[in-house]
């Protein structure tokens, strides 16, 4: 098999060859399946994929929140030079809030219903800061207004249900970055979102990491999305990465099949409308039977290029070029240029 | 083309919030009309209560000749062999103790209809036809797939050839790669059977590429209604203005080019009557476009959906 080779890079987080496991009693989960990818400091980096694609469980890998669950993490994700596989929970503790942070889909699941949004915030400058309440409650004022949160000073007494999902979906990220944490992973934190609603998060994370520096995970399952925020991307499919690169690259020179087939499912408005949209055929592989070649063959409508049945009977390895891009397949990159869908 | 569904002035009140206000539409014969909007603005409630899962507190649903608003349900139950509807979450709007096969045979069964060749024939053809095996007739909804599910919802509805399909949000659950292999077949359906669809879903690029018009809701109203092609090019409410640009595009070399309206806050919870324009608070020309003469017409005095023939739009000072 060839050799993965390494991307370059002195970055600010570093996941190598991460796998996440769950025993069932169906068997093994594969979620994660060696995956490895880098975030530079201040980096808006995207993870894409559909459900059971293992983004998620890759954003509650780095942050440690499997470890009292029954998976099985193995691989390198190393924070600043730490190992967070490896570190003990004391110190993952330390990091959690402080300088990695985290935003969820539904931000009424992750706000405690019987305390004020403001106690909650201020209460999260607390625990790693330490100043009176006083202090606390100035700062998450503070947070809560560079949000975008009208009245701070008002809203800071109110209960999660009183707002609305947007205005929670702040709340959060006041919560998540009052410690200006290094790390942001949002995992789909605009996906509950009315669209318009949806354009002003999106928004503020972008102008909240060109202001505090953070770097962003941004797990999502939509490519516009991706397009309108990020920096560079991981396309995932079967808990591997079959894809990596600068934003502009994967959407003008996508390289994967499975990519091809994401971008040719999507009805688009900024386009002119087609009469039928490209579907992948059939359903993503149960991860607990991936298939032993390449993830995407069942789906893939290219596999008769490849000699041999290599696609059948062995895994493509992710070849990097160098230049932060990485493929996952086994066409050659001359099959790629001719083969790859003309946008329409 | 005539009219199949024709709605006038539908009201639903929910304990005096008004989650549909005063709608009108019509539906012509083999037509495909679009009904977008964000949550909360009354498109669901509206589906409920052209199907008549919900009585409309007023107004008037006239279905294929028949004024439905009112009918009993032994009236209703002959009428919805051509009045379908397909939900967005299949596992709840399937049993999941029948399989496949129980579930597409209860329509012939509940109608009284025979088909020629049998029920276990004509089920097996559904299934094939929605692009589901028909060796699955014996599983049950959960050992399917979530887009298997909604095919199998698809058939159901479909199974009596009915004249209009409403469509709550169909694909919405579903991951992009799916999602396209039902708006496909949603498609290939309607042309092969001659079938109707009132559409309705929150996704803009969707919904344009099924519909041949489009409504607009916002606030329990119909805010804009045109063709497919006019509505998306030339929007002329503010409010589809607003929702069209905050489509997120998979073009990052549009990124900072294109023309984003961006709307401040939450789209309001439907509430009581309210006076004047209901978008105004959030509306970007009300704030930088208008003067003191012009606002306090929005402010005082509601807007009509007016038409002319590029469209309907209920707005007092609407773009061309």
């Amino acid at each position: 098999m060839p050799v993965e080779t390494t991307p370059p890079a002195d970055p600010l987080l570093s996941v190598r060859d991460l796998r996440v496991q769950f025993p069932t009693d169906d068997g093994l989960v594969r979620a994660v399946d060696g995956l490895s990818f880098d975030v530079a400091p201040g980096e808006i980096v995207g993870v894409v994929g559909e459900s059971g694609s293992g983004k998620s469980v890759t954003g509650q890998a780095i942050l440690g929140l499997l470890r009292r669950t029954r998976a099985r993490v193995t691989g390198e994700i190393r924070f600043d030079g730490r190992d967070l596989v490896t570190a003990p929970e004391a110190e993952l503790r330390r990091l959690r809030g402080a300088e990695l942070a985290m935003v969820f889909q539904d931000p009424l699941s992750a706000l405690h219903p019987y305390y004020t949004v403001g106690s909650q915030v201020s209460e999260a400058y607390r625990v790693h800061n330490r100043v009176s309440k006083r202090a606390a409650r100035e700062r998450a004022v503070q947070m809560l207004d560079r949000v975008g949160i009208p009245e701070p000073h008002r809203r800071y007494g109110a209960y999660p249900h009183e707002f609305s999902g947007g205005m929670r979906q702040r709340v959060m990220i006041a919560m998540a970055l009052v410690c200006t944490p290094r790390l942001l992973i949002a995992d789909e934190p605009t996906t509950a979102l009315d669209v318009t609603v949806q354009a002003q998060i999106l928004e503020l994370l972008g102008d909240l990491r060109d202001e505090f520096g953070s770097a962003v995970l941004l797990v999502t399952h939509d490519l516009g999305v991706v397009a309108e925020t990020c920096d560079s991307v991981v396309v995932m499919y079967a808990g591997q990465c079959v894809e990596q690169a600068g934003v502009e690259d994967l959407f003008a020179r996508p390289q994967a099949p499975y990519t091809w087939g994401l971008l040719g499912s999507m009805p688009r408005v900024d386009r002119d409308r087609r009469d039928r949209l490209a579907p992948i055929g059939g359903q993503p592989p149960s991860l607990l039977a991936i298939p032993p070649g390449c993830a995407f063959e069942p789906r893939c409508g290219y596999h008769e290029e490849v000699p041999e049945s290599r696609c059948v009977d062995e895994r493509p390895a992710l070849v990097h070029d160098g230049q932060g891009r990485a493929v996952r397949c086994h066409l050659t990159a001359g099959q790629r240029l001719t083969l790859r869908p003309v946008a329409p | 083309m005539t009219d199949l569904l024709t709605v006038s002035d539908l009201h639903k009140d929910f304990g005096g919030v008004r989650a549909v206000d005063g709608v009108s539409f019509t539906v012509r014969a083999g037509e495909t009309l679009g009904l977008v909007g964000e949550s909360g603005c009354g498109k669901s409630t509206t589906a409920r209560l052209v199907t008549r899962l919900l009585e409309p507190t007023s107004g008037s649903v006239r279905f294929d000749g028949h004024e439905i608003s009112r009918y009993p349900e032994r009236k209703l139950r002959p009428l919805r062999r051509d009045l379908q509807i397909v939900f967005q979450d299949p596992i709840a709007s399937l049993n999941p103790r029948h399989t496949a096969g129980t579930i597409l045979a209860a329509p012939f069964r509940i109608q009284g209809v025979r088909p020629p060749g049998g029920l276990r024939a004509a089920v097996a053809e559904l299934m094939a036809r929605v692009g589901l095996n028909p060796e699955h007739y014996n599983r049950y909804p959960h050992e399917f797939s979530g887009g298997q599910r909604q095919r199998l919802g698809i058939a159901r509805a479909l199974a009596l050839r009915p004249k209009l399909v409403v469509c709550d949000e169909p694909v919405s659950a579903l991951d992009a790669s799916v999602q396209a292999q039902v708006v496909n077949l949603l498609a290939d359906l309607r042309d092969e059977y001659g079938l109707s669809y009132l559409f309705v879903a929150h996704d803009m690029a969707v919904v344009r590429h099924l519909s041949d018009r489009v409504a607009v809701m916002y606030l329990g109203r119909i805010v804009e209604l045109a063709d497919r092609d006019t509505l998306y090019a030339a929007p002329r409410h503010p409010y589809t203005r607003a929702l069209l640009s905050a489509v997120p595009v998979p073009d990052p070399a549009l990124r900072g080019r294109r023309e984003r309206v961006l709307l401040r806050g939450d789209p309001p919870a439907a509430g009581e009557a309210a006076v004047g324009c209901r978008f105004r608070g959030r509306c970007p020309r009300y704030r930088d476009d208008l003067d003191d003469t012009q606002r306090e017409r929005c402010a005082t005095e509601d807007p009509q959906l007016s038409s002319d023939p590029s469209g309907a739009v209920a707005c007092h000072f609407p773009g061309h």
